[in-house]
């Protein structure tokens, strides 16, 4: 089917975008572009949602009731996300973005009302783990790509939502070793630790990631809202601790990575 | 990593007693409290004493006297055929103290649980019961290949479990292993007890503590970077399992048990 829809980046018209979105039959694809690691900041946060409005209303309202999809993944080859922006945290003082934007984008995508794909072409550290966690599938590249929750080593603690996605998506026995380690996960053994539900060599990933959307763009076109609503039923308790409010100063936890 | 002169001379718990319930060591960067409380390393008021007393001990050093510093702890028996049985039940059906299991021991469970150095476990010998929960509470566990069995046997007591202590066993282990563990009671041993998740290596005996200590040296530098930001993941990740334990409830266990000599 040719596409039916033009790419669009964002920000609109943005010498820099931060995210691209595509079309290939039913399936979506959001690509990360914001080198030189796709770290969350108000920018990108909202570029995000910007894409992830037009899926939205694609698959609820304009094409009701046909098949769609979402893959998400990077344009970078060394990285899918290492998580928050710490440098923008520590220099702009904005105390809320964490819990007013980060934690409100996770949950969005938590109970995205397409069926969502992470294509981890790269590292996955901290909140872009979270953030690939709160999809509904991932396939990880198979020669290249570690994930891990790093903020022991930040050092930094978790909000409550934050801990709580990896409580209810993963094993009891992949969860301690990921916070605590902190361990680091790769290949199959991504797979085996129930991070990943399947690992693709380079040039397959996408492929196979959509493959992964095909399966699932049927669902929207035939429960509609129902998709969102199922997942908020299933994660309520985590969608619960992504709505509490908390300040959050970076400056007074941790030391700026340059 | 080379091995530092220990700074830190062995106690024993409770003081100046003739018969110790526990000792607690350091070599290097890890210190090892060892119980030594026959036959069975069981809780009781005593015991939970002793035991708080050098985490104290463990506390101070890592979060005051020697913050900044790597620092981790390893717990393990002095008994060549168990870890420890859980709790003091002979204890309490004589000195019928209804408090003891919300008061003391939940509340020992919860410390060990959010702990501020990284804590393994080295299961020498059968853990059960109040054993076995106090050993899921640490962040890593090691065990004994060719003995020691590890069971949640409350059913066969009989005795229920606090909702504190049945969240631990949920919060900690793979559903699929959570069921038998509780309910036939299933029994874990050696490669067994890696697979159900319930252990994170086993170790032929004479290396078990050598296997206990390279896990502790892993974990050892998270506290001296991250400081008490450790416990507070610890409180963010088992939130559930905390709240839990703080419920108090008056247990009278001369109700539903009856001791065995």
């Amino acid at each position: 089917m040719s596409t039916d829809f033009v790419p669009i980046s964002f920000p609109r018209n943005s010498a820099e975008p931060a995210v691209k979105l595509t079309k290939a039959g039913d399936v979506f694809t959001l690509t990360m572009t914001a080198t030189p690691d796709n770290r969350f900041n108000p920018t990108f946060v909202k570029s995000i949602n910007d894409a992830l409005d037009v899926v939205e209303d694609w698959a609820l309202k304009s094409h009701r009731g046909k098949p769609c999809a979402l893959i998400t993944t990077s344009d970078s080859d060394k990285f899918y996300s290492n998580g928050l922006d710490i440098v923008y945290l520590f220099q702009s003082s904005d105390t809320w973005f964490v819990a007013d934007q980060f934690l409100q984008l996770l949950k969005r995508v938590l109970l995205f009302p397409v069926i969502t794909v992470a294509a981890v072409n790269g590292h996955a550290f901290a909140g872009g783990l979270l953030f690939a966690l709160c999809h509904d599938y991932r396939i990880l590249r198979a020669d290249k790509g570690l994930l891990s929750l790093n903020e022991i080593d930040l050092p930094s603690s978790l909000l409550p939502g934050m801990a709580w996605i990896p409580r209810a998506k993963l094993p009891p026995t992949t969860v301690h070793p990921l916070i605590f380690g902190p361990k680091r996960y790769g290949g199959q053994a991504a797979v085996d630790a129930g991070l990943v539900d399947a690992i693709a060599p380079a040039d397959q990933l996408l492929t196979v990631a959509n493959k992964w959307a095909e399966k699932g763009a049927p669902k929207v076109a035939h429960a509609g809202p129902i998709v969102s609503e199922l997942k908020k039923d299933m994660y309520a308790d985590v969608v619960a601790k992504l709505e509490i409010r908390t300040e959050v100063d970076v400056r007074k936890k941790m030391q700026a990575k340059m | 990593m080379a091995e530092k002169t220990t700074d830190f001379a062995p106690l024993a718990f409770p003081r100046d007693s003739a018969k110790p319930v526990m000792t607690l060591s350091k070599a290097g960067h890890v210190f090892t409290l060892t119980m030594t409380s026959p036959p069975d390393n069981r809780f009781n008021p005593t015991f939970v004493k002793s035991m708080n007393e050098a985490l104290d001990i463990v506390e101070d050093w890592a979060l005051k006297s020697h913050r900044g510093e790597p620092c981790a702890l390893i717990t393990t028996s002095s008994s060549d055929k168990f870890y420890s049985n859980g709790l003091d039940v002979m204890y309490l059906f004589k000195n019928p103290d209804t408090w003891f299991i919300s008061d003391q021991y939940l509340q020992l469970l919860k410390r060990v649980l959010l702990f501020p150095v990284i804590t393994v476990a080295a299961l020498n010998g059968h853990t059960f019961a109040g054993g076995l929960l106090f050993a899921l509470c640490h962040d890593y566990r090691i065990l004994r290949t060719d003995k020691g069995l590890l069971s949640l046997n409350e059913i066969d007591l009989p005795s229920s479990l606090h909702p504190g202590m049945a969240w631990i066993a949920r919060a900690k282990l793979p559903p699929t292993t959570v069921h038998p563990l509780i309910f036939e009671p299933k029994r874990y041993g050696g490669q067994a007890a890696v697979d159900a998740g319930l252990v994170d290596a086993i170790a032929p005996a004479d290396q078990l503590l050598a296997v206990a200590r390279k896990w502790a040296d892993q974990g050892a530098p998270k506290v001296a970077r991250a400081g008490p930001i450790v416990s507070e993941l610890k409180l963010g990740t088992y939130a559930d399992v905390v709240e839990k334990l703080d419920i108090r409830m008056e247990i009278d266990v001369r109700k539903f048990m009856k001791p065995k000599m």
